[in-house]
């Protein structure tokens, strides 16, 4: 059986998030090249839809989506603590226990290296500033490991300007996941930096205030205001 | 926008003076733009019902007002689809809120051609659902789900409420087997895996009895015979 034949067997249970992580994990990959694949599964999603009911909405719910979205929107801090906290620790401390934490260093601990480490994803203007970024006095600059090896880099310059540049060692997500960046505060509170997409080139973000460090996750598609948890490295500045 | 009423072979029972509200006289012509009742009552309800790709070209916009539009359309679907993988009403509200943030924050990706809006937010939802049950991270929060309900409720619950006859009739038209394993997997949250451990039935059957399930309701409810 050839691996289209295989795999397109698994698409109605991938509808129905029916699949293992490793079953889901490679029908993934094969999705991102199958067009047929990919249109089998919007029809089996489309059908999953139509089997859950029309039910009124609750109107409580909208106000909580109203607060989040506006708080959002103002660009206040997103905190993961809070209610959240209650019901299952501090989740600062509990991102940092699931995941490898890797030392941010200082720019001048790099002097003479480059971010040309090998498989880094192209986009060149973004690459070579964050390149030249990383060689200011000042900048911080930190790998994502996972399993030791960088998945991706993290510069921030002394002015607040920020760039996250994946390697290819960054697994290709389904369409509807995405990467989120978040930014550690000192006083334990992690802060959305930015939504990076399923399968993320190299990105820009800001940030100006204090840093613990920085932490990868995996969150469904447009990013989330608080964490499930899927963390796929965290960086500390030790 | 542009409305652009179906003109009929009504005859026109609208005074010629009638103009619905919002609606101008055609300026070329001096009369209404209107002609039959039916006209008028199509066009009360394209104004009245913005398209869900309207309301989401409005959200690209930060338009928060056709945000609520959606959540009223689908909002209660959300929650439907949360709370069956779910059992916990503070955990699904969690989901419906963050499935409704996270398409704020990005209706970009959103694409029509790939399926219905309410599917689309249902997609975002089930998976964020069924992470809350199956993540190790999200330990604490499982722990708050109740232990597995009896599926056969769960089916009948599913079959008393759907949305349409039409999808009743495509439920019905399955074997029992195939959509007692489809309802356990999508609304009970589990992998096919543990639908056959739940089921006492071999890894396989299972398999292939969700994916023919699947298959008859494409065929009966998307027209599409795969």
């Amino acid at each position: 059986m050839s691996g289209h034949s295989r795999l397109v067997e698994l698409v109605p249970l991938y509808a129905l998030d029916a699949l293992d992580p490793s079953e889901a994990a490679s029908l993934e990959s094969h999705l991102e090249d199958c067009e047929a694949c990919r249109a089998e599964l919007d029809v089996h999603r489309n059908v999953a839809a139509q089997l859950v009911p029309d039910e009124p909405p609750a109107i409580h719910v909208w106000d909580r989506i109203e607060a989040a979205i506006s708080q959002g929107d103002e660009g206040e801090v997103i905190d993961f603590g809070a209610e959240r906290a209650r019901r299952r620790g501090n989740p600062f401390n509990w991102m940092l226990a699931t995941a490898a934490v890797v030392a941010l260093v200082f720019a001048g601990v790099l002097v003479g290296q480059r971010l040309a480490f090998d498989g880094l994803s192209t986009d060149e203007g973004v690459v070579a500033a964050a390149e030249s970024a990383a060689e200011e006095p000042g900048a911080l600059v930190g790998d994502f490991l996972v399993d030791d090896v960088a998945v991706a880099r993290v510069v921030l310059s002394k002015d607040g300007l920020g760039y996250v540049i994946p390697t290819d060692a960054l697994d290709t997500l389904d369409p509807s996941r995405t990467y989120q960046l978040w930014v550690l505060t000192p006083d334990e509170v992690a802060i959305s930096a930015g939504v990076l997409g399923a399968d993320p080139g190299p990105a820009t973000f800001t940030w100006k205030g204090d840093i613990a460090g920085f932490a990868l996750t995996r969150e469904v598609a447009g990013g989330v205001v608080s964490s499930a948890g899927d963390v796929v490295s965290v960086i500390l500045d030790t | 926008m542009v409305i652009t009423p179906q003109r009929t072979s009504l005859r026109p029972l609208v005074r010629p003076d009638y103009l619905p509200a919002g609606h101008s006289r055609n300026p070329k012509t001096d009369t209404p733009d209107l002609v039959s009742q039916s006209d008028a009552i199509r066009l009360v309800t394209l104004t009245t019902q913005p398209t869900d790709a309207e309301l989401v070209g409005r959200v690209v916009a930060r338009d928060q007002t056709s945000l609520r539009e959606i959540y009223d359309r689908f909002g209660g679907a959300v929650m439907a689809v949360a709370q069956r993988v779910l059992r916990n009403p503070t955990l699904a509200e969690d989901v419906v809120q963050e499935t409704f943030v996270s398409f704020w924050n990005s209706p970009d990706g959103f694409d029509p051609a790939r399926g219905s809006l309410k599917t689309y937010l249902l997609t975002i939802a089930h998976r964020r659902a069924v992470d809350v049950v199956r993540s190790e991270e999200s330990r604490a929060r499982r722990e708050q789900i109740p232990p597995d309900p009896d599926y056969s409720r769960v089916e009948e619950d599913v079959m008393t409420k759907v949305s349409s006859e039409t999808v009743r009739q495509a439920l019905n038209g399955l074997d029992e087997n195939e959509r007692r394993a489809i309802v356990m997997a999508y609304f009970g949250g589990l992998t096919y895996v543990e639908v056959a451990k739940e089921l006492g039935a071999p890894e396989g059957t299972v398999k292939s009895r969700i994916r023919a399930g699947m298959r008859k309701l494409a065929v009966n409810l998307q027209g599409v015979d795969l």
